[in-house]
């Protein structure tokens, strides 16, 4: 058990600050919200601890375990029940057509960031957890406890306001 | 190209990713998060502590049990009230110390058992405490209730004391005390009136000393009330007379 404890005590110290900023995403930026779910997985992942089979996979474990009491605190705070209203009221009209691939037109991973950081909460929540947490639109709709439906028509606003932006970029370039 | 077409969102993902690995800066979305600082340690020793605590807790519960079970069948058998009464006060403390409540309205000292009150809507509390507690709903207005204090001894004999204020500061105490099989001996001032009410008589002293001040002894058959303060005779009968 030392042995485990010690392992816990260094993935704890290595990934502290991603594991709460994983919350925080989790969360959308409730810090309240972050701190309790943090010390809750924490706490239940080292009571746990002598159940982890594979000491390989101790980060993922504990990331799920905050998956876990995330799930349980939206459900028990029914924090969400404004989310699908507020985001689907947002005035944007994006098409989404059949046409060239946007992507040729990326040169420059940085916009990516940029352009992340442009989207609204909803979007920034809904990517991030996506492509940097490789977490499933399902798991995120239950996390969430947001309609599926939502989650994907915020994501395929996302990617055509990444499109408009690249493509604009690319007639700019084409046009100099 | 739709958007979910397969070759173009791997492309999508690799891209979000690569913007991520590259020196790109904190994204905006925690430029506000403040992290905690958890105390590892801590939750290990909190851990090992709450094991032991909760032992001890066990235990405790275990002997609050057992007390109140042999409290219960000496009140059955009728046994004497010395003993009951020293394990009434080892419960007490005990549950005290079990809750952490040291401060808490009802606790031991010397050879008492004293129920504090400081609200009025804690009047239930003293009730249950002292079940006859004379309590009243003709307390004129101007008073406010600031505290009630009731002592138990040995024998059931109970003494509780209540004190009001008005907004000249001016007091109004009402005692009222268990009659002991001995008897009980009371002086009174300057009697002025006597009343006869359902249940007892009301000795009245007004303005015995030319002050404005009150006073009135209330006996029945087990209790004493006496009443003193700023307050008039028809305040005095009333507040009594319900009793």
């Amino acid at each position: 058990m030392d042995r485990k404890n010690k392992l816990f005590e260094n993935t704890y110290r290595k990934y502290e600050k991603d594991l709460q900023k994983f919350i925080y995403t989790l969360t959308r930026k409730d810090q309240f919200a972050m701190e309790e779910i943090f010390q809750n997985t924490l706490e239940k992942a080292f009571r746990n601890l002598k159940y982890l089979r594979d000491d390989n996979k101790i980060k993922t474990w504990i990331f799920s375990i905050a998956k876990t009491e995330a799930r349980r605190y939206y459900a028990a705070n029914k924090v969400n029940d404004k989310y699908e209203i507020d985001e689907l009221n947002e005035d944007i009209t994006i098409t989404v057509d059949n046409d060239d691939d946007f992507t040729e037109y990326v040169t420059d991973s940085i916009l990516v960031s940029q352009i992340i950081n442009s989207f609204s909460e909803g979007e920034q929540q809904i990517f991030m957890l996506h492509y940097y947490n490789d977490i499933s639109f399902n798991e995120i709709s239950e996390i969430l406890n947001i309609n599926y439906n939502t989650i994907r028509s915020i994501h395929i606003r996302g990617i055509a306001k990444m499109k408009k932006i690249y493509r604009e970029k690319g007639r700019i370039n084409e046009n100099k | 190209m739709k958007i979910n077409d397969f070759d173009n969102e791997e492309k999508l993902v690799k891209l979000i990713k690569d913007s991520r690995n590259e020196n790109t800066g904190e994204l905006d979305y925690f430029k506000d998060i403040k992290y905690i600082e958890y105390d590892y340690n801590k939750m290990v020793h909190h851990r090992i502590f709450l094991r032991y605590k909760s032992m001890s807790i066990v235990a405790s519960i275990a002997l609050i049990i057992i007390i109140s079970s042999v409290l219960a069948i000496l009140i059955a058998n009728n046994t004497v009230s010395a003993s009951m009464f020293n394990l009434e006060q080892s419960f007490i403390k005990l549950k005290n110390d079990v809750t952490g409540d040291n401060n808490g309205s009802l606790n031991v000292k010397g050879d008492s058992i004293i129920q504090e009150i400081k609200n009025i809507d804690d009047i239930n509390k003293g009730v249950e405490f002292f079940p006859h507690l004379f309590t009243s709903d003709n307390i004129p207005e101007r008073f406010i209730f600031q505290s009630l204090t009731i002592t138990k001894t040995v024998g059931d004999i109970f003494n509780a004391n209540y004190v009001y204020k008005d907004n000249k500061n001016q007091l109004l105490t009402i005692c009222q005390q268990t009659i002991p099989g001995e008897g009980l001996s009371v002086s009174q001032v300057g009697i002025t009136d006597e009343i006869k009410t359902k249940e007892g008589i009301i000795y009245l002293s007004e303005n015995p000393f030319g002050d404005g001040g009150s006073s009135a002894t209330y006996e029945s058959q087990d209790y004493y009330i006496y009443v003193a303060g700023n307050i008039d005779k028809s305040e005095i009968i009333k507040m009594l007379d319900q009793y």
